[in-house]
């Protein structure tokens, strides 16, 4: 499953729900306001799942937009384009979107 | 909006709390959504004579930011006191 979050941890639950209920070899994406969660703060939820089967996604674009630099986040985080976007819901039979 | 306010001699005063202090973060390239970069009309506050830039330092605390990651520079304040600032005020904007 492919969990697409679009708001901040501090300000939504949407991340913290997705995280408590993503099982190994599943995929979360963060686009929009989410991609601050990928910052390397120990306040990002994002730090329980360092060791975990999930992968993590960001989208470089609306890093970008943002000023959300990938020297500043969390080293497990892999980053897309459109494109990888794209391939990411290809690959994933099921899209939850938690907006 | 506080740009304008300013330029009619009106006292602003600017205050960042929740993820809104994000928008203080440097390095933004909007342009890459085709969107416009405020980061300079920060920068010319002080032009405007906006010169009471508060941010809350819960907000900052909770999202891990410090104030070398801003564009500008700004005052740290604690919840109270933003909500103090508030309510000195004659007409208060949310955006």
């Amino acid at each position: 499953m492919l969990y697409i979050i679009n708001k901040s941890h501090a300000n939504s639950q949407a991340l913290h729900d997705c995280l408590q209920r993503a099982s190994a070899g599943d995929a979360v994406l963060l686009i929009e306001h989410a991609v601050y969660s990928a910052l390397n703060v120990k306040q990002t939820p994002l730090l329980t799942t360092q060791h975990s089967e999930l992968k993590i996604f960001a989208l470089s674009p609306d890093m970008q937009a943002r000023g959300v630099q990938q020297e500043a986040c969390l080293e497990f985080i892999e980053y897309v384009d459109y494109q990888g976007f794209v391939e990411l819901v290809e690959n994933n039979s099921v899209l939850r979107s938690c907006f | 909006m506080a740009l304008m306010a300013a330029a009619f001699d009106q006292r602003v005063i600017m205050l960042f709390e929740g993820d809104g202090v994000y928008a203080l973060l440097n390095k933004q390239q909007p342009e890459v959504l085709g969107l416009k970069n405020y980061s300079p009309l920060l920068k010319a506050l002080s032009v405007y004579d906006i010169n009471d830039v508060f941010v809350e330092q819960e907000s900052m605390i909770e999202r891990g930011l410090h104030h070398d990651q801003f564009v500008i520079d700004v005052n740290e304040i604690s919840r109270v006191e933003l909500k103090r600032q508030m309510e000195a005020a004659d007409q208060l904007f949310s955006f």
